[in-house]
């Protein structure tokens, strides 16, 4: 199994910082907050970076830091530190608890929906945990994916691979006596090329990441897909046909279903947007508190959103102390629940599902995805092509975007290719979808039985929260979709 | 800075130098940093975060690395002295590492310290109160927003003779106001109480949102688009990005071999100035300690350069423009040179106009050739003989960046200083008109 839960002896915490952590609740309850909860983070992370073949950036970091929360006269108040010592802490909420106090009198009355009080410890298990790993073999394995690229024999005119691990240990303790420990390894690639054929350029720029050791690499099989990659640009550079624009049928692969369950599924389910707490920064939704139950996709259409799978957005516990649970956002095409925290759930008149998470411990605890996939059908890859007479295989993506309600939004492809009476043929340049939300779930005809899960990191919140999530899903078939021409 | 932070680090040096670096740099900071955040007219959340800590790089025969210390005595700073100089010796060599910058230099003071800031708690929920009353006051129903304020301290050393201090003090207000389906934003930043705009800011929000309400699915074409500073400084965002030698050398530059060459029109002279006084990003020096100074980037449509460090300067046989970043040489405040127009005239010079105060979620097909799309939020119009006539909705712009620039043909006289949630490098800017700017929308 992925989780394994640890005894006493596996306990890495530092004793002092978990008191220090349970202190900031108390603190806080002494000076007349009516809610307390505190998060400990202790973080030791490497980076490097391969720049056209050369390691020009390597770093390593550790750090331990409290977030806190309370509730003070109706008001919510978070505080971070991380120069962790009693006086230190003491300062720091002193000037937060006062600057609450004078919020209360234009502050919104918080109220969390109810919880259960949890005791819990757990760790993901790792055969190759990050810090076991030199950095000499983590520069050889950019070194090797740096080299992939070039053995594509494609003309390669800029070469970006970064590597980057982290162990985060997280405590967490409030005052209605939850307290829960967890230890989570992240291992997280990014790379980006640049290729050059045909007097034009085109470029790759993707992802992969895992809540995991190393041994993840194992099954990434990264040298061979960017030497793939790399080929099949400088193919679509060469060769491709301009895209057919007009209504057809489009077969979308796993990554760019991935971004599309993300984008208009995953974001506007999102209860802080549906409320408008997000409406000056990530914006709100077009999906409105009463749509509970509403059609707005085909019977084909199943999106959800589950932190417990293996994935980059892993996590059993969330941010607020509630345990992970897959959410169920649309099914057979009907918006069925949406992301909550105890915040909007209270607000909803339901139970948090567990959505809430921080990107590190000087973030507030917002609503969140973690893994967003649309899940498989009864189809095989083979029986989705014999659908099509006509129609545009979309393999993967690279400029895409969506409105801040998110229902107008664009993907343009990047591998591409023309579909004729069920066979993939020739390359296509650049087909453009531009659709709004309900016309996209709409046209969802079927799906293949395997499904993919790509990690990426979603931005969120002010200040900015980057937090690692997966989105996937099976290869879809849509129907009757109006294409554009780049 | 307290002076115990300032000896450890320097004792973190000393520490280095004695392992065998070649090069060094620690640099501590301190900082204090509030935030009211702000929805449906009330507070929904208030946020103090008070950190430390100092990055630390180290050369040491032709390889380089970084790390950070957290805690701030002498065992500490031993242990990570240690660890760092082994790590580095452990890597393969850095070949485009090429020296820092030989001290000493001497610090212009940077304006814009404000010692209020440093108990603002009543004064500054009373501000978000009366902001969020001035755009209700306009006819807005609901607000959004946040309000930040903090003080900083730095410190920093160099194996290279380089000793520099400084504090600051900053401020940002954004406020987004809606007002049944019509929604306008704006944003404030200073470093002074008394230089932000936060009321005025407030009060034209409420009033954009108030005159988009009721807007129609406007066609997909080519329009002259009036861009309002904070939609231009959305895309001038990417500009000073791409001006970094750094981006040019990974493949996520559009100025890649432009140097020379127009990349803009005429209209448009754009520089990065370290020293702005109210720059919300201003610093004294550099991550190596070079003095900061206004490096031109764009002069009437020619590009002159790119932002170095020291290193990269070396590489390409120039000089540092004091934009360190040890690895990424980057932008502190982009500056556009004003043009001669009001709003107004501008509104008056475009045929098939749009006007577009708010852009977000810019996005790259590919960032040598520029090509990307972004999509125009909050209030938009039709301009229709020098005057706003029809609120639109559902637009996206998706152009060339180069051509984009290329097609500006006038810019507003009146600059605003913009950051935002999606301008990271604060931006002083003008509005500005381009002329047939490809906007398409969504199909079914």
């Amino acid at each position: 199994m992925f989780i394994l839960f640890f005894g006493s002896t596996h306990s890495r915490f530092c004793c002092l910082h978990e008191d220090l952590a349970d202190y900031c609740v108390e603190f806080a309850l002494s000076h007349g907050a009516s809610y307390a909860e505190a998060r400990l983070e202790e973080r030791s992370s490497t980076g490097f970076l391969l720049k056209n073949g050369v390691l020009e950036s390597a770093a390593f970091d550790s750090y331990a830091g409290i977030g806190a929360r309370f509730v003070l006269q109706g008001a919510l108040g978070f505080v971070a530190v991380n120069q962790l010592t009693r006086p230190s802490l003491e300062k720091t909420l002193s000037t937060a608890l006062k600057v609450t106090k004078a919020s209360a009198k234009i502050a919104e009355k918080t109220v969390f929906a109810p919880s259960f009080a949890k005791k819990a410890k757990h760790a993901v298990q790792c055969r190759r945990s990050p810090e076991s790993v030199s950095a000499e073999e983590k520069t050889s394995l950019l070194r090797e994916l740096d080299s992939a690229v070039l053995a594509s024999k494609a003309k390669i005119v800029s070469r970006y691979v970064s590597l980057s691990d982290d162990v985060v240990r997280k405590y967490y303790s409030n005052s209605e006596g939850s307290r829960i420990e967890s230890l989570t390894p992240y291992v997280n690639v990014f790379y980006a090329f640049t290729v050059e054929a045909g007097g034009k350029t085109a470029q790759r720029n993707w992802q992969y990441g895992a809540s995991k050791g190393y041994e993840c690499f194992g099954g990434w099989q990264l040298q061979e897909k960017l030497r793939d990659e790399a080929r099949a640009i400088a193919k679509n550079l060469s060769e491709a046909k301009p895209a057919p624009s007009g209504k057809l049928d489009v077969i979308a692969g796993p990554e760019v279903v991935g971004i599309m369950a993300h984008e208009s599924v995953g974001h506007p389910y999102e209860a802080d947007r549906i409320l408008g707490r997000e409406a000056a920064q990530a914006g709100e939704s077009f999906v409105k508190k009463e749509m509970l139950g509403t059609k707005i996709g085909s019977d084909a259409a199943n999106v959800v959103d589950d932190p417990t799978v293996e994935g980059f957005g892993y996590y059993l516990y969330d941010d607020e102390g509630v345990a992970a649970k897959r959410k169920k956002l649309m099914t057979n095409g009907v918006i069925t629940e949406f992301l909550h925290n105890r915040e909007t759930a209270a607000e909803f008149g339901c139970e948090s599902n567990g959505g809430a998470r921080a990107s590190e411990y000087d973030k507030e605890p917002i609503v969140r995805m973690s893994n967003t996939f649309v899940l498989p059908g009864d189809y095989s890859e083979e029986e989705l092509l014999a659908e099509v007479k006509k129609g545009v295989f979309i393999k993967n993506f690279q400029e895409w975007n969506i409105d801040d309600k998110r229902l107008n939004q664009k993907y343009v492809g990047s591998e591409a290719y023309l579909i004729k009476n069920g066979e993939v043929t020739e390359p296509v340049f650049q087909p453009v979808i531009e659709i709004t939300t309900p016309a996209l779930w709409s046209a969802v005809a079927a799906c293949s039985k395997k499904v993919e899960l790509h990690a990426a990191s979603c931005g969120k919140g002010e200040p900015m929260q980057g937090i690692n999530v997966s989105m996937g899903g099976p290869h879809c078939l849509f129907k009757g979709i109006r294409l554009l021409s780049k | 800075m307290k002076p115990e932070l300032e000896e450890i680090a320097a004792f973190l040096l000393r520490q280095l130098l004695e392992k065998g670096a070649d090069d060094a740099v620690v640099h501590a900071h301190s900082s204090s940093l509030h935030q009211i955040k702000f929805a449906n007219n009330k507070v929904a959340k208030t946020g103090t975060d008070d950190a430390a800590s100092a990055i630390v790089f180290v050369a040491k025969n032709g390889r380089t690395a970084m790390t950070t210390l957290k805690r701030f005595d002498r065992e500490q700073a031993t242990e990570t002295a240690a660890k760092l100089v082994k790590f580095t010796s452990s890597l393969q060599p850095n070949p485009s590492y090429a020296g820092i910058a030989e001290g000493s230099f001497k610090y212009p003071s940077v304006p814009g310290f404000d010692s209020s800031l440093t108990s603002l708690e009543d004064k500054a929920v009373d501000l978000v109160e009366k902001c969020v009353n001035a755009a209700r006051e306009q006819g807005a129903e609901r607000t959004a927003g946040v309000f930040e304020w903090g003080t900083e301290e730095e410190f920093l050393v160099t194996s290279r003779s380089v000793e520099a201090r400084q504090e600051g003090t900053s401020l940002y207000f954004s406020l987004r106001a809606m007002a049944a389906d019509g929604s306008g934003h704006k944003v404030a930043a200073a470093r002074k109480l008394s230089a932000l705009k936060a009321n005025e800011a407030a009060e034209q929000a409420g009033e954009l949102a108030v005159k988009s309400r009721n807007p129609v699915d406007a066609k997909a074409g080519n329009y002259d688009v009036v861009f309002d500073p904070l939609s231009f400084s959305c895309l001038l965002d990417t500009a000073g990005q791409a001006a970094s030698i750094f981006s040019v050398e990974a493949g996520f530059s559009f100025f890649t071999g432009k140097q020379g060459t127009p990349v803009a029109s005429p209209a448009f002279t754009m520089w990065d100035d370290g020293t702005l006084e109210q720059g919300f990003n201003s610093t004294a020096f550099d991550d190596e300690g070079v003095p900061t100074r206004k490096n031109l980037l764009i002069d009437r449509g020619v590009l002159k350069g790119f932002l170095h460090n020291t290193s990269t300067a070396k590489r390409h046989k120039t000089q540092t423009t004091a934009n360190a970043g040890l690895v990424a040489p980057e932008p502190w405040n982009l500056v556009v040179d004003k043009g001669k127009h009001s709003l107004e005239e501008l509104f008056g010079e475009a045929r098939n106009g749009l006007y577009i105060t708010n852009v977000w979620y810019t996005r790259f097909q590919n960032y040598v050739s520029g090509d990307f799309s972004t999509i125009p939020r909050d209030a938009a119009f039709l301009i229709k003989d020098g005057e706003l006539t029809q609120p639109v909705k559902g637009l996206r712009v998706s152009e060339n960046m180069v051509s984009l620039l290329k097609k500006v043909k006038a810019l507003g006289r009146d600059r605003q200083q913009i950051r935002g949630w999606e301008v990271e490098t604060p931006v002083l800017t003008p509005p500005a008109l381009v002329e047939k700017v490809r906007i398409t929308r969504p199909v079914s």
